[in-house]
Parts: C-alpha cells; structure tokens; sequence
C-alpha cells in the first residue's frame, strides 16, 4: 500500500498515533506529527511511497510538533524531534514541512556512517549516475530537478550514500528542496511538478520542495553506478562548457564535501578513491538548462 | 538485575542476554537507549567478542556498524595525540598519566572496546602544570576559555585547566591535578594518586592510575557530578573496571574499601557498588556491600538516596524515565554544585555567571 492508496484524513490519523512508517532510501522512518501543514506535504509530495504496515523496526522515529512552553503564544514554533531528543532550534511553525525534510536528511547524515555521505545531488540515465557535489547556491538542485523534469531518475538532491563495500550509490529520493529564484524557473521549466506549499523567510531564502517521479521513489531499492562527477556552476553569462577536471583536484572536492569522510578512515579513502578512479570528472558552467540537458545526455549515450 | 525499560540493553552489555533471543521489535528500543546513552559502539564489541554479532537482525546491523566507526575514529585519534604529548612529557620529565576513556584504551580495557569519547583526560602533578602548558601552547594546545573569570574560577578552585583545544587538530585536552575541585568537600590527597599510579605496558612512558584509583575516579566523577546525561555510560565504565579487577586478588574488595577510605571517597564508592549491582548484576558481594554501611551512611536512609539515584543512573531516553526523573535531575544537578562548593562561594558564582558572565560575551564578540 502507498500513501495515495489512503485518504488524507486516514493519513492524518496514522500521523497523529502510531505514526507513519515508510522506507526512505535505505532507511525506516516513523513520523508523528498532530500538525496538518506536515501531513499535507506527506499526502501530496510522497504519494508513492510504500507505508510499511507491520515494520518491527525503526531506524529514524521522528517526530514534528509545535514546540512546548510559554512562547507558543507569542510565537509559535515547530520543534523536530529525533529518538526523543530534540537536536536543533525550533522554527517558526509555517516551516514545518521544511523542518520534516531537513531533519529527515540530518538523520541521515548525522547517523549512517556505514556509508559515505557526500553532500551532492545525484542523478542517473542508461545505467549511469553522475554526482554533482557543490555548495549550496551553485545550482546543482536547479540542474538536479531540470535533469529529473527531463526523465532522468532522481537518486537524490541532497544526499549522496556511497556503499563502502562495492562504490555504488544507494537512491534516496525525497522532494526536491529549491530556493529562492529556482522556484519559478524550474516551476515554469516543468509544468506539470506538483510542489508544495512555499517556506517563506527561513535561514536560506524562500523554500519549496518538489514532488519526485513516481518512477525514481519505486526504483529506490535498486542502487546505481556512478560514471561522473561533476561539478556546476550556474554563471548568467556563459556558455554551457563542460571542462576536463584534474582527477587528484576532483578527489579532495569530494572530501570537502562529504559529512563524514573524517570518520571512515581507511574505508573512506578506499571506496573514494575506487569511485574516482572509475568515473570522468568535469568542472561544468551553464547558463540555459536546456543546454545543459543536452550536454549531460549527450554524455550518458 | 532489577527490571526496567532498558533491561534489554544492559542484559546484552553485561552478557546476560543473548541476541538470539531478542526479537526484532526488541532493537527499537536498544538501539534509541544506546545512542543516547552512547553506548552503541560498546555493545558492538561485546556482541562481536561473544560471537553473536550474526544474530543481530541484519536491518539493525548497520546502526552497530556507524556506532563502531566512530569509535575507531576516536581510537585512531587517541592514539596519534598520545603520541604527540609523549615528546614534550619526556622533555619536562613529567609522566603521561591518562583517565578515563584515554586510559581505558592504554591498558587495552576490553569492556571500553568501542567506548566513544570526545576529550581526552590527563593528570599532572599541580606544581608543573604551569610548565606544561607553555610548552602544550608552543605545540598547539590552546586554552579555549578566554574571559578572566572563567581562567580564575578554573585555576583557583576546580580539579583542573580550563580546557586545552588543538589549534589545529580540534581535539580537545582536560588536565587535571586531582580528581574533585578543591573547594570539594570531600578532600582525597592527590599525591597518593602519583604514588601509586602504574605504567602501561602498551606505551612506553605513558601511565594510568592504579586499578582501585580507577575504579574510584569512575565513581567519583559520576556520583559527586551536577551532570548525569553520561551517568549511564559511566555506571557500564563502572561495572567493566570491577569485572576485569575482582578476581585478581582475594582481598580486591577489602583493598578497594580501605583505599578508599584513605582517598576520603567513600561516599561514591558506596553508591556506585550498590548501583552497578542493581543495574549490571555486577558481582559485588553482599558482604561489601554490608561492610560499606559500616564505614559511612548518607545523612538520608540510604534506601532513598537509592531511590533518586535510580531515577537518574538510566540511559538518557525518554522510554526510560520513571516517575520523578525531571525533579531527581533538577535536585542532583544543584547537589553536584553544592558537593564541589561551599555555600558562598557557590552563591558569588552562580551569581556571577548570571548576571555578569553574559555582559562579558557580548563584550568579547564585539570585539
């Protein structure tokens, strides 16, 4: 059973007692929340997702509720809350569902040091993945969605989970985090995205999220080859190049944006360098997505 | 082992519970308890050594597996910053005598195997640590508390320096003189801790405490302190340390209680022997445990301290707390404070750092 098979008051009611339970990626989460803005982003951002009716286990219980005490008068405030602790400042409760997503990629990145977790979009076409690591506001999300709104499968915009064992990727593909102007280009780039409701004034602009395709959450068992790594840049001027990168330079990137590298020691320099080794890098400046499009497919020919 | 929300989890620790027989349902709970309690990577090495790691659901495995990797990054790094202080302790001719979870690791501990831990905790003699710590500055080792009074409070009256931190490595470096604040009322002399401390035979020219002055530090930190969140993993510190010493001498229970008498920590000693047993069915006979009484009894029945220390000595979990939890914390918090301080002075310093400490930091951040 998906979460479309249900209906949003059905859903409601899970959320508020036992809890969702739904795979995300590799992982179990249980969501609670009483509050109906989350509940609402669930219904309408993760329709195909598969609701584990009697998972025994949890990796992630989370939960999103107003934040107790006297300033929920004054101000109400959303708190996440993992395994019973509360591990960031509470926002204000209109960022409820960005609270969820954000949170959910904590867990993530935060707990599963049996993988390799890169900060860095992911996406794949023919059998082939290219990861696109990048600080935020270089572009890679707005490439990322472009990209999925053209067909690709969505392995992730955020999160990067490399196997230590053999290199490949494991899928994590949640809504599309966007911000600011990404909103409206890519609103208008891909018509028929369902989105849901626009986060205004939190700590990175205006943020929307973007619902997946059906297609890239029921393959998220199934992991994926990288082939490239590249690195974008949106620059208003330029022409679309895509420019041969230094292997060794390409590596020590990677490092820089992995949460935890530092940790894995051996295992992490390993399966890095395995993955390098096996992949072209590019540095990649655009300024049209459609150009941009037709280059990456060209490439994954 | 009395029964409890987290009776699974410290069945599994302490070897009383195999992993066959816990359900998967069952890992739910073990698996939040021992993070919060940070004792994952612990019950991975346990499990590992029992050989029952197979049995471990292979959908739970992987939480096991990122608690193990962390604690091999801590490991690693203790032992490249060991081997950083080694040259300079040689230089001033100053023994390098690790506590805690560092020294755990020295004497190759296998109840620590897998123990995460952040700082490291070393203890030098009082009269050289001015020496030592200009030549930890020349190597890195800054002090990480910069206004005067947080200097003054840490010099004066605490067991140890305002925290070191490596300029460029991030660790971070406690060093102590004694093991409670000097404003403590319990006085242990800390010479007799030098004396008696032992060299390891994995480093050369590194030292840890003797077993019983081990066992005493645990004790010690976790009962005379104002924060309990590590409580649960310090009673398993506890309950390890007396496992891997009580059958080396027949007179290891008598030896422990008459030292610590001699260290004037009885008190801890006291409670952490009567709570290691109800919690980890450590082997602590009863007649220690009757003997204890003898020698020292709080001012309140004992079978109430028992009682609030039960409420806290418990995984920092929200499944585990019983009813009271919240006041037994609020209340032990300010009988820490009060166990390492006289009354007025604890009043000039909780005052202090209320009303002027936060003028300072808006001060020293503008600037």
């Amino acid at each position: 059973m998906i979460i479309a098979d249900s209906s949003r008051p059905e859903l409601r009611k899970l959320l508020a007692s036992n809890g969702l339970g739904i795979s995300i990626g590799p992982f179990r989460c249980c969501i609670k929340t009483k509050l109906a803005s989350v509940c609402d982003h669930l219904y309408e951002l993760y329709p195909d997702t598969e609701i584990d009716i009697d998972s025994q286990f949890t990796d992630f219980p989370v939960e999103v509720e107003r934040a107790p005490g006297l300033r929920r008068w004054l101000k109400p405030l959303a708190e996440f809350t993992f395994n019973g602790n509360v591990p960031f400042t509470p926002l204000a409760l209109d960022q409820a569902p960005a609270l969820l997503e954000w949170g959910i990629n904590w867990c993530v990145s935060a707990h599963a040091h049996h993988l390799l977790v890169i900060h860095s979009s992911v996406v794949e076409k023919n059998g082939r993945a290219i990861i696109m690591p990048a600080p935020s506001g270089s572009g890679k999300s707005t490439l990322c969605a472009g990209l999925v709104a053209r067909g690709w499968r969505l392995l992730s915009d955020e999160l990067t989970l490399i196997r230590v064992s053999d290199g490949q990727i494991l899928p994590i593909p949640k809504p599309i985090s966007l911000k600011n102007e990404s909103i409206e280009i890519i609103s208008e780039f891909w018509p028929e995205a369902i989105v849901g409701k626009v986060c205004k004034d939190t700590l990175k602009g205006r943020v929307a999220h973007f619902r997946p395709p059906a297609e890239s959450v029921r393959n998220a068992n199934i992991p994926a080859v990288p082939a490239f790594v590249i690195f974008p840049r949106y620059a208003p001027s330029v022409e679309c190049n895509l420019i041969p990168k230094e292997k060794g330079h390409a590596f020590m990137l990677m490092v820089e944006n992995a949460f935890n590298y530092h940790l894995l020691g051996v295992e992490g320099f390993d399966v890095l360098k395995s993955v390098i080794d096996k992949v072209e890098v590019f540095d990649f400046e655009y300024s049209s997505l459609d150009r941009a499009i037709d280059e990456f497919e060209h490439l994954v020919k | 082992m009395t029964q409890t929300a987290f009776t699974m989890l410290c069945g599994l620790l302490a070897g009383a519970t195999s992993a066959q027989d816990v359900p998967l349902s069952g890992w739910n709970l073990i698996i939040q308890q021992g993070r919060s309690a940070q004792v994952l990577g612990i019950l991975r090495a346990r499990l590992e050594s029992a050989g029952q790691f197979a049995d471990v659901p292979e959908s739970v495995r992987w939480h096991l597996d990122a608690a193990n990797v962390v604690a091999n990054k801590n490991y690693r790094d203790a032992i490249v910053e060991i081997s950083q202080f080694l040259p300079v302790f040689k230089r001033l001719d100053i023994p390098l005598i690790l506590l805690k979870g560092a020294a755990y690791l020295a004497i190759d501990a296998s109840f620590a195997r897998g123990r995460a831990f952040s700082d490291l905790d070393i203890l030098v003699p009082e009269p050289r640590l001015e020496e030592l710590e200009k030549a930890l500055h020349f190597y890195g080792w800054n002090s990480s508390y910069h206004s005067k009074y947080d200097q003054k409070y840490y010099r004066q009256w605490m067991h140890e320096l305002p925290p070191l931190k490596h300029n460029k490595r991030g660790t971070v470096l406690d060093i102590h003189h004694t093991i409670l604040p000097l404003t403590a009322r319990l006085k242990p002399p800390a010479q007799k801790l030098f004396d008696s401390a032992v060299p390891t035979k994995k480093f050369d020219g590194v030292w840890t405490l003797s077993p019983h002055d081990m066992i005493l530090h645990a004790a010690t930190h976790l009962f005379m302190d104002s924060e309990y969140n590590h409580a649960f993993r310090d009673l398993v510190d506890i309950d390890g340390l007396l496992r891997l010493y009580s059958d080396d001498a027949e007179t290891f229970w008598q030896d422990l209680l008459a030292r610590a008498e001699e260290m004037d920590l009885l008190p801890p000693l006291i409670y952490a022997l009567r709570h290691v047993r109800r919690v980890f069915d450590t082997p602590v006979p009863d007649v220690v445990l009757r003997d204890c009484l003898q020698l020292w009894q709080p001012r309140l029945p004992v079978a109430q301290m028992d009682a609030w220390f039960e409420r806290i000595l418990r995984p920092p979990h929200s499944s585990c707390d019983l009813p009271g939890t919240r006041i037994a914390q609020s209340l032990f918090h300010v009988r820490g404070h009060y166990l390492r301080m006289p009354i007025r002075l604890l009043a000039y310093h909780l005052s202090r750092k209320a009303i002027v400490s936060p003028f300072e930091k808006e001060n020293t951040s503008q600037t």
